[in-house]
């Protein structure tokens, strides 16, 4: 056996390729036993797990009101479907969560999109969380800093990603757009999500350098006054 | 515990100075975060796990910078996979040695395993077959590490719960080996020396001598837990009384080493990780009769 062997093999028995029997047949026991090898492939599945269940604890709270013992799977599906990547920071394996569940949910019908609303909530309160301090020489995808996103939910999502969290069996906000700022406070650096109006969705628009509608009554005295509202609750910098 | 056919060794005078860095210090952890830069009970220094504050801003950033205006800070890796197959990613060496060059620590330290394979991430500190080969291999990327981030490099010794196929010599000689080859530092780990000790059937002192202390930089104490038949590392409880011991042990072989109390999972406040630094710190000036920090 050489590394490379030994290599490509153990990545089959750790993800759950192979069983033991068969990492055995190709590489020769351990003489630790069968149990401790197979103990491995038990360590590695409980990372996978725990790294979303941490991440997403209010998406496992929803998807557990719909199928009470079906979250392991659906975490094993998910990570056949998007092994984690061999990146410093194992909070990337999330990433691509939202789409997951919003895929399942347009190819079975049977997921609500509330529940991939509460990952990318969680995904995004992460982004916020993480976000380098590079404004304003590098803009976030929205237009806008790193540490603030835009999102349109249908309803107070993190409203009830707190509530599932304190009350598992918590039901979902009747389905109303709700524009939904998450953000990082530029004083304090705590995690924040602000629900705009037209005028503070109109100051973000113009931050983020696209042009303004025009808007009957809506005037630059009221754009500078919701301008410095945002400013004062920590959401934008003053320029 | 004491094996009268074993005698210590005195401390080494080749390893790299520790500067700075002296007495007992702890993991740098999030929910310590509102009550660290308030307490005013002895810490001698702090580690991080640069994974977690490199490419980051807000409070992780601002948190770094406070503590490190009041404490000396190290940086403890936890995704190098240094005996992987998977190249060693440039752009976290280079984020990491500038990571370094702002706290300017004595060393860096990870772990003597792979984690990942094939652009796979198993999110685990998996041990390698001790044999000739994976020697080699991770002797030349620690080396590679050690050059690229312009500081001495320690190596840990990790809890293993199988020895792999393959497997050719003790755990003492393979880390031995990648370290004199790599000319790496130790990272003593007691209380994986205990766990392995006591999962593989072997005797803990004999495993602890069997390991390259003439090499330790730095000592971690930590606590684990039960785990069917198996004792997990786990980072998640206090350190019980047999790890204190054999802490005694290596104390009296590699003198007054750094030593960091590691509490990952269910942590506790911020006062009961710093009275097991208390103890660690007693011990250390009942055993090398020094007190450790002037």
């Amino acid at each position: 056996m050489n590394l490379n062997e030994f290599f490509a093999s153990t990545q089959k028995l750790l993800l759950g390729e192979v069983d033991v029997r068969t990492y055995e047949r190709t590489l020769g026991k351990s003489p630790s036993g069968r149990k401790r090898l197979q103990f491995y492939r038990t360590l590695i599945r409980r990372n996978m797990m725990k790294v979303l269940r941490e991440m997403f604890p209010s998406v496992r709270a929803r998807y557990l009101q719909l199928h009470p013992h079906g979250w392991g799977e659906l975490v094993d599906a998910y990570t056949k479907a998007h092994p984690p990547p061999a990146h410093w920071d194992p909070n990337l394996f999330a990433e691509s969560f939202p789409d997951f569940l919003a895929g399942k949910r347009e190819a079975h019908g049977k997921l609500p999109s509330d529940l991939e609303q509460l990952a990318d909530f969680h995904w995004t309160e992460y982004r916020v969380f993480a976000a380098a301090e590079t404004w304003p020489e590098e803009l976030g995808p929205d237009g806008l800093e790193h540490r603030l996103y835009v999102r349109q939910y249908d309803g107070k999502i993190p409203v009830y990603a707190r509530e599932l969290v304190r009350n598992p069996q918590a039901k979902p906000p009747e389905p109303t757009p709700t524009p939904t700022i998450i953000f990082r406070n530029l004083q304090t650096h705590r995690l924040q999500v602000f629900y705009p109006n037209l005028l503070g969705l109109l100051v973000l628009t113009k931050r983020s350098g696209k042009a303004l509608p025009e808007i009957p009554g809506v005037t630059a005295e009221k754009l500078d006054q919701a301008e410095k509202n945002l400013i004062e609750h920590g959401v934008l910098t003053r320029l | 515990m004491d094996n009268p056919t074993l005698n210590p060794s005195p401390p080494s005078t080749t390893r790299p100075g520790f500067g700075k860095i002296q007495g007992v210090g702890i993991g740098l952890r999030r929910p310590h975060y509102n009550d660290i830069l308030k307490t005013e009970r002895q810490l001698d220094w702090l580690e991080i796990i640069p994974e977690n504050f490199i490419g980051y801003g807000g409070r992780q950033l601002d948190m770094l910078r406070k503590c490190h205006e009041r404490w000396p800070v190290v940086s403890h890796g936890v995704s190098m996979s240094i005996g992987g197959p998977d190249p060693i990613d440039p752009g976290f060496l280079d984020q990491l040695r500038d990571l370094l060059r702002t706290i300017d620590p004595p060393y860096f330290t990870d772990h003597m395993c792979f984690s990942a394979i094939g652009g796979v991430n198993f999110y685990d500190l998996l041990p390698l077959p001790r044999c000739a080969e994976a020697v080699t291999h991770a002797a030349t990327r620690a080396r590679q590490v050690q050059d690229h981030i312009e500081r001495p490099l320690a190596l840990e010794n990790i809890s293993y719960y199988a020895t792999m196929p393959g497997s050719e010599m003790s755990e003492g000689a393979f880390l031995t080996g990648i370290l004199e080859e790599a000319n790496c530092g130790l990272m003593l780990d007691v209380n994986n020396v205990y766990v392995n000790a006591v999962n593989h059937r072997e005797d803990v002192l004999q495993s602890l001598c069997e390991l390259p202390l003439d090499r330790t930089v730095q000592i971690h104490l930590a606590g684990h837990i039960r785990d069917g038949e198996v004792l997990l590392d786990n980072h998640g409880a206090a350190v019980i009384d047999e790890v204190w011991e054999l802490y005694r042990e290596a104390l009296k072989r590699v003198g007054p080493v750094p030593t960091l109390i590691e509490w990952d999972t269910d942590i506790p406040a911020l006062d009961v990780v710093l009275d097991q630094a208390d103890r660690a710190r007693e011990i250390m000036r009942e055993v090398c009769g020094v007190e450790a920090v002037p």
